[in-house]
């Protein structure tokens, strides 16, 4: 048995000892199998979920089967990457995908073309952390400003709160925190430089976002833009007082403040060529935009004063005078037409934009279209121009438009406008802005040897031109879009040109993100019904300057939410998305292996929400029924939760279908830490509670009960919380250790003229702590109190190996997770002291349980007498409740412990910002690491300072 | 030899109405004054034509069937008073023995319908408990385990796996604790061997089991028997008890120190409770749910302990075998599978019953020889073996010997032993959604393939029987029947898919009507089918007071005609029609 076995994984030999599966070898190698239902720790497999699936061959010939329960033995070949082994994985998780509900990224994020995490960014603002909003955009997008400004907001269109009654203000919140953010803006760093270089042909919102994510990948960047300032689009498509430029400056500023280079001026094809550029970067990246007006075949488009609609506003935004006249006709429906007719209202003009479908069906946003009317534009829908009137040598005159109606439906779904007979109306004008589109300029790349489809620059599905080297994305290769998909289209093209310049363009596919269609739930499969029960609460407007004020000058129009409205109004939101979906393997594992959740798209329970447990919220339509939490139970000795119902009804619920509240197990946030999903997640105390990455800023050992478990402390934003290093973390390490911190001192010392002082420490005291606190009582001639547990007499070691342990009542209600410890366990009453007691011996062996870590008998404490004090000095824990003193000094780390008897009250560091060290119940010495800081003094120190007043 | 009376008093007889005809007949002979003795037998195998009585006189067997208390009296008066056999219910005597029986050999089902099986003594008077006493004083374990092995016994379960092999493994596991456990968990729809055998024969098991675990050197056991068998429990309970009364069974059998205990554990009817490491867990205490194996049971079973699982037919095979040597029972059945093997024969069959027959005996002449062919003499279709873990074989496998081997090969299994014969009205792609509806409702949703898989596909077949089905959902069948074959945990998951997959391989142009014509050929499916009226109709108005749904409309003594709007087609008025009127198309 004892003899080594030698195996193949994937062609290279792996040794192992015997009795290990298939799946320890692979992971204790980091050899990635996938899997939802193991759990490392239990010796046995469950063999629920089937992912882990490998080839494996052996004496029994070859074939695909799971990895958890197959035994490793002498001279077997495993095979962990083949396609029918890709298949079979992909299969199990579609399935499960299949019966899986909920959202994953909330609808808003799912929309966003930039897959901003909206839900993520709205809860730092509902908590006023405005900073860390902008730092969560900016992990998908440099141009917050801009997108706060100027974004069309699509993510607003499938906000559900519109079932409740508006969506949220989404980019006006963004709006908010980005410009909150000016003040002190959040600057990524930069890792170390790669040597590489890239150039960047364009600086407008695609450029841009390339440039800094390329920059924030190590690599040099340069850009180089045809215009005499960067910004593209953004400063010369849209108007100052939509996007004012010295909001867009500061945005730029901060990029090129990375280190990204800019020359600017310099028009590909005139001024600088491709074949340069190539030699002098090692990839280029295109990113040129769309700058070509649309002119229609129309009789009259080449009289004077007919102008494209991007011409005229590139023009204006550089400063050129247009020739309008007094009165202009404005073509199109867009925002681009908006643009036009208002920054021409603002010169002062009579603007009438004719169109030729409805308001409904125009493209310009809802807002635009109101503001421009409120501005004194006149809009014609359903007028079509035919032909512009004039003479070349005064220009335009008259506009003759057909009048329309609405007719059959199109290839796009919109009603057909379609010409009324003999109906046509003159307009007259000065001038007309043919607002319908735009395109890329396709000639010059051409020349520069690129190729193009239609319209458009082609690229691959990594974003590569048929040159090599050469990336683009953009305007230039979508067609003219908005800052948020190019934005967001930049970002993944520029990791593509990372993945090229670290010479691994072959493994690079293109980021799905949030993009992948599971757990989702559309909005359509919800109506207003589901969210009845919520309270109705306006959406916020965005305050505007009045409309007579602002067509007079071109500065912005929108004021801006004042930081209550903001917070108030990222509190309307609903938090769709899934609470764990950072945590969710089966997120990660369908991403991974591109499953997809209509592939067995079929009939699927739903279930109502258990609520009912105050921090563990149940979530039956997100279980997967891997068992780690029926399994994580029966290993504690308890039956929280068992699978009921048998076929596709089987489901994991608490006994008798009981609300999971019911149950009186301290072990339930455990039930939680094992759930592969967010079927079982923990209930953040804070307002909005993201969801967010966490991550690990240190380690020490819980101090809630004698035990003092490793814990791993996660931190995001301020919120703290606590996870198991090993084995389990019970639920009053869970949630009720983390303290609320004691904002400000209450009272004051006064000298204590001779009067004795006591002191009454709690067992979280470190040994340094009760040292100082020892010395101060002995001082001031009185004694250290504490309650009296017991010193252990017996090891962790004894008692996992013991035959059969004793172990008193209570004792699992002060230290649950001794019921991990403690494999037989018997039962017995009569002392008072809970205790682990071993038999055997004549003097048993003891393990004494007690609240908080350390065993204080060590320093000779006494238990608290009744008697009447001068002054008591009560540390770290509550005022006893029938405590006799004169005077109470209350030093204390957690809000909660405050009471109003204390006449004075001293903050001190909580067990999170303390370092010192403690023992447990088996007489182990611990040690408490500051994993948080304070402004505070060390305890001791605070201590000392009392002994000198 | 004095005259005796046999009584069918199995399950099936006295759902047939048994104890009705035992009253009228032990009220009869009092009457009459006769003292004959009457006694309770097990199933013969005849439930078709339940309830039976055999008479044994001088002359030999008469065997009367379809018994109802008034032939009682006519059968006493004639047969028992005159001599002269009943003719009217006479369906075997000595001279015309009813050929039911024809080909069937009885070697687990010997003593069944002979013996009372509540009497010890009538065991024993049948050689009963001859082979314990041989094994313990004549034979080693080995030995024993070596005969069963000689004797080419697989087990009866399912999978055939060679007994004599799966006893040497539990035999040379290490441990001082071993547990022998009877699989009685009998869950196939419409099988029913096992509980015949509890029932008519039960300390042919217990016999069976005292064996195995002198074999293996357990020294106790559980007999995981479903609620649902409350007789076969009764009976079981009876004959431990007079086994342990007799010293075969209990602390030092037969003077040796070899002891052994029987438990009886009532299952609560899960069907994945018959897979052997959910049936364990059940024992337990826990949810019937399967585990990975390895372990396997004779290492890591019951409790931990090295354990031996078999099944109800294969322990009571056991006894014939150690008392009448292996050569003896390797002669019978097939070479590489000695013995017999018990089937469940039902569906659209003649005769339908239980029926024992040597290993390789070929398809036909059980379903035409002992079954008497298709009811109703028309067009055979189909054979379904081996319960929901089975396949369909068509008429071109008629021939076939059925054989552990080559059921496998056409891809059905032998399975438990059930067999629905299917003529030309039966609906295969229904058939099948009826087993998979079934194997998905008893997954125990452990495991993702079993649980979500066979419900993707039931949904399939459903759309199928529907009209609703594409070609895609054909590909997507066979995709996911393929990854739940190779995947699922356990044989329920793996096996789930067989009735599909033979259905699909044999009646693939059943599923093409279904989903290109949106027809159902056997005009089963309902949402395919229409029912009409035809003009031979006589206005009896029988239909139109039967239809739940008042859809059928027409004045007495004239054609009636069905409303199809109302028409939810359950077909009553088909089967109320006295002329065959009722047409389905």
């Amino acid at each position: 048995m004892s003899q080594e076995i030698t195996m193949k994984i994937d062609g290279k030999e792996y040794r192992c000892a015997p009795g290990s599966s298939v799946l320890d070898v692979c992971r204790d190698n980091g050899i990635f199998i996938p899997t939802l239902c193991e759990i490392e720790h239990l010796p046995e497999p469950f063999g629920g979920c089937r992912v882990c699936l490998v080839e494996v061959s052996g004496p029994r010939g070859t074939m695909i089967t799971t990895s958890c329960d197959t035994p490793a033995a002498d001279g077997m070949e495993i095979r962990t990457e083949t396609p029918e082994i890709m298949a079979g994985r992909r299969a199990s998780i579609e399935l499960l995908l299949s019966e899986h509900t909920g959202d994953c990224a909330a609808p808003c994020t799912r929309e966003c073309p930039a897959s901003l995490d909206i839900q993520g960014y709205l809860a730092y603002i509902a908590r006023g952390l405005p900073g860390e909003a902008v730092k969560l955009i900016k992990e998908k997008s440099p141009l917050a400003i801009s997108l706060g400004r100027a974004c069309f907001a699509p993510c607003e269109e499938e906000c559900r709160r519109t079932l409740v009654e508006d969506p949220i203000s989404i980019r006006q919140e963004k709006q908010y925190a980005a410009e909150v953010d000016i003040e002190s803006p959040w600057i990524p760093g930069i890792p170390s430089e790669t040597g590489k270089s890239v150039g960047i042909i364009g600086g407008g919102p695609a450029g841009l976002t390339a440039a800094y994510f390329l920059r924030l990948k190590g690599h040099k960047v340069k850009i180089y833009d045809m215009m005499p300032e960067l910004g593209g689009m953004m400063r010369y498509g849209i108007p100052n007082y939509r996007l004012p430029k010295d909001l867009l400056d500061k945005e730029i500023g901060w990029i090129l403040d990375l280190g990204v280079e800019a020359e600017t001026g310099v028009k590909l094809g005139t001024d600088i060529h491709l074949d340069d550029l190539r030699e002098a970067h090692d990839a280029i990246f295109v990113a040129t935009g769309a700058w070509e007006s649309w002119i229609v075949a129309l009789e009259g488009n080449d009289l004077p004063r007919v102008y494209g609609g991007i011409d005229f506003l590139i023009a204006h935004a550089s400063g050129e005078e247009v020739d309008l006249g007094e009165s202009v006709i404005v073509v199109g429906g867009g925002n681009t037409a908006m643009d036009v007719a208002r920054t021409a209202r603002r010169l002062g003009k009579e603007v009438t934009i004719v169109y030729r479908r409805t308001a409904e069906q125009a493209p310009a946003s809802k807002e635009e279209l109101e503001e421009a009317l409120e501005e004194g534009v006149r809009i014609e829908f359903l007028t079509n121009p035919e032909k512009i009137c004039g003479c070349h040598e005064k220009g335009v005159n008259k506009v003759t438009c057909a009048l329309m109606e609405l007719g059959e439906p199109d290839a796009s779904g919109r009603a057909r406008p379609v010409k009324m007979e003999g109906k046509t109306e003159d307009f007259q004008a000065d001038s007309v802005i043919l607002a319908i589109g735009q395109s890329p300029d396709l000639d010059t790349l051409k020349k520069e040897g690129l190729d193009v489809a239609k319209y458009t620059l082609a690229v691959n599905n990594k974003f590569a031109t048929n040159l090599d080297g050469v990336f683009s994305a953009g305007d230039v290769t979508l067609g003219p879009c908005s800052i948020v998909e190019c934005t967001g289209h930049a970002r993944e093209a520029a990791f593509a040109v990372d993945y090229y310049l670290r010479g691994e363009l072959g493994a690079y596919s293109p980021a799905d993100d949030y993009k992948l269609p599971f757990g989702y739930i559309h909005i359509d499969d919800k109506s207003e019904e589901d969210f009845a029960d919520w309270d109705r609460i306006p959406r916020s407007r965005m305050p505007l300057r009045p409309s007579q004020e602002r067509v007079r000058d071109f500065h912005a129009i929108e004021m801006g939410f004042e930081h209550d409205i903001a917070v108030k109004e990222a509190e309307r939101c609903l938090e769709c998305g899934c609470l764990d979906r950072f945590q969710c393997k089966l997120k990660e594992y369908a991403t991974f292996y591109g499953a997809s959740q209509d592939a067995y798209a079929g009939f699927k329970y739903e279930y109502p929400l258990d609520e009912s447990h105050p921090h563990v919220l149940r979530d039956p339509n997100k279980c997967v029924l891997c068992g780690s939490c029926v399994r994580t139970t029966e290993e504690h000795g308890e039956g929280v939760v068992n699978f009921v119902h048998r076929g596709f009804r089987t489901i994991v619920e608490p006994a008798f279908g009981d609300p999971l509240g019911t149950t009186d197990s301290a072990l339930v946030g455990s039930l939680a830490d094992a759930c592969p999903t967010g079927a079982l997640e923990e209930i953040q105390s804070m307002v909005k509670p993201g969801p967010f990455e966490m991550t690990e800023i240190g380690r020490s050992h819980c101090p809630g009960c004698s035990l003092g478990c490793p814990v791993s402390v996660l931190e995001n934003g301020g919120d703290v919380r606590l996870s198991p290093v090993e084995g389990h973390l019970c639920d009053i390490g869970k949630f009720r250790t983390i303290p609320v911190p004691v904002i400000s001192p209450r009272g004051e010392i006064k000298p204590l003229d001779g009067k004795v002082l006591d002191v009454f420490a709690s067992p979280k005291t470190t040994d340094q702590e009760v040292e100082a606190l020892k010395h101060l009582a002995e001082t001031l001639g009185g004694k250290l109190y504490a309650e009296v547990a017991g010193t252990p007499t017996t090891s962790r070691e004894d008692i996992t190996h013991a035959e059969e342990v004793y172990v008193e009542e209570g004792v699992f209600d002060l230290c649950p997770v001794l019921k991990d410890i403690v494999p037989r366990v018997k039962r017995t009453s009569g002392d008072n002291i809970p205790a682990v007691v071993l038999p055997g011996t004549q003097h048993p062996s003891a393990a004494v349980a007690h609240a908080g870590v350390n065993d204080l008998d060590r320093f000779g404490v006494e238990p608290l007498p009744d008697k009447e004090f001068q002054v008591l000095l009560v540390y770290d824990t509550q005022v006893p409740l029938d405590v006799k003193a004169e005077y109470i000094i209350q030093m204390v780390s957690d809000q909660r412990d405050l009471s109003p008897k204390a006449h004075v009250v001293i903050p001190i560091r909580s067990w999170l910002q303390k370092e010192g060290t403690v023992r447990n119940m088996f007489g182990e010495e611990l040690k408490l690491v500051p994993v948080l800081s304070s402004e505070l003094p060390p305890n001791t120190r605070i201590i000392e300072g009392i002994g000198k007043v | 030899m004095s005259t005796k009376i046999l009584l069918g008093y199995a399950s099936c007889g006295i759902a047939a109405g048994a104890d009705a005809v035992e009253g009228a007949l032990r009220t009869g002979l009092k009457e009459h004054d006769l003292d004959i003795e009457v006694r309770r037998v097990g199933c013969v195998g005849m439930c078709h034509r339940e309830p039976l009585m055999e008479i044994h006189d001088d002359r030999g067997a008469f065997v009367y069937a379809d018994l109802e208390e008034e032939d009682v009296e006519k059968i006493i008066s004639s047969h028992l008073l005159k001599n002269v056999p009943y003719q009217d219910k006479l369906i075997s005597s000595p001279e015309r023995s009813y050929d039911y029986f024809h080909g069937q050999k009885k070697i687990v089902l010997q003593n069944s319908g002979v013996i009372d099986p509540e009497s010890i003594d009538e065991y024993m008077a049948q050689g009963g408990y001859e082979a314990l006493k041989k094994a313990l004083t004549e034979m080693s374990p080995g030995d024993v385990i070596e005969e069963i092995k000689a004797s080419k016994l697989r087990g009866r379960g399912g999978a055939g796996f060679p007994t004599g092999l799966k006893w040497q493994f539990a035999a040379d596991a290490p441990g001082d604790k071993k547990y022998v456990i009877c699989n009685a968990d009998e869950g196939d729809p419409g099988a029913f061997m096992d509980r015949s055998i509890l029932e008519g024969d039960p300390h042919a098991v217990l016999e069976g089991m005292i064996l195995g675990a002198y074999a293996i050197g357990a020294d106790e056991a559980y007999i995981y028997c479903r609620a649902e068998y409350p007789l076969a429990l009764k009976r079981l309970d009876i004959g431990i008890e007079q086994a342990m009364d007799k010293g075969f069974l209990g602390d030092n059998i037969c003077g040796t120190d070899f002891s052994f205990h029987i438990h009886v554990k009532e299952g609560a009817g899960a069907f994945v409770c018959g897979e052997e490491t959910a049936l364990m867990h059940s024992i337990e205490g826990e949810r019937g749910m399967p585990r990975p194996r390895p372990p396997f049971p004779a290492q890591k079973g019951l409790f931990g302990k090295p354990t031996n699982i078999n099944n109800v037919e294969t322990w009571a095979n056991i006894p014939w075998i150690i008392r009448n040597g292996a050569q003896e029972y390797a002669s019978v059945g097939s070479e590489k599978s000695g013995g017999t093997k018990v089937f469940a024969l039902a569906g659209k069959i003649k005769r339908g019953g239980l029926v024992e027959v040597p290993i390789g005996t070929p398809l036909r002449e059980i379903i035409y020889g002992i079954g008497g062919g298709i009811d109703g003499d028309v067009e055979f279709k189909a054979v379904q073996l081996g319960g929901p873990s089975g396949g369909c074989l068509p008429a071109e496998y008629l021939d076939t010997p059925v054989d552990y081997e080559t059921l496998t090969e056409a891809g059905a299994i032998m399975g438990s032993g059930g067999m629905i014969v299917m003529d030309v009205g039966d609906c295969m792609v229904n058939v099948a959604r009826y087993f998979l509806d079934f194997t998905q409702q008893e997954s125990c949703g452990k495991c993702t393939f079993c649980r979500v898989g066979t419900k993707r596909m039931l949904e399939i077949l459903d759309r199928f029987t529907q009209g609703k089905g594409s070609k895609e959902d054909i590909d997507m069948l066979k995709e996911l029947a393929s990854h739940i074959k190779a995947y699922s945990l356990c044989g329920l998951g793996q096996t789930a898919p067989n009735p599909v997959l033979t259905t699909l391989r044999y009646f693939d142009h059943e599923y093409v009507s279904h989903i290109e014509e949106q027809t159902c050929p056997a005009g089963v499916c309902r949402e395919l089918i229409t029912f009409s009226i035809t003009d031979s109709c006589v206005g009896c108005t029988r239909c139109a007071r039967e239809c739940p749904t008042s859809a059928i409309k027409g004045e007495p003594k004239s054609v009636h005609v069905i409303d199809q709007e109302q028409c939810i087609k359950c077909g009553a008025c088909q089967d109320v029609c006295p002329v065959n009127a009722v047409e389905v198309e």
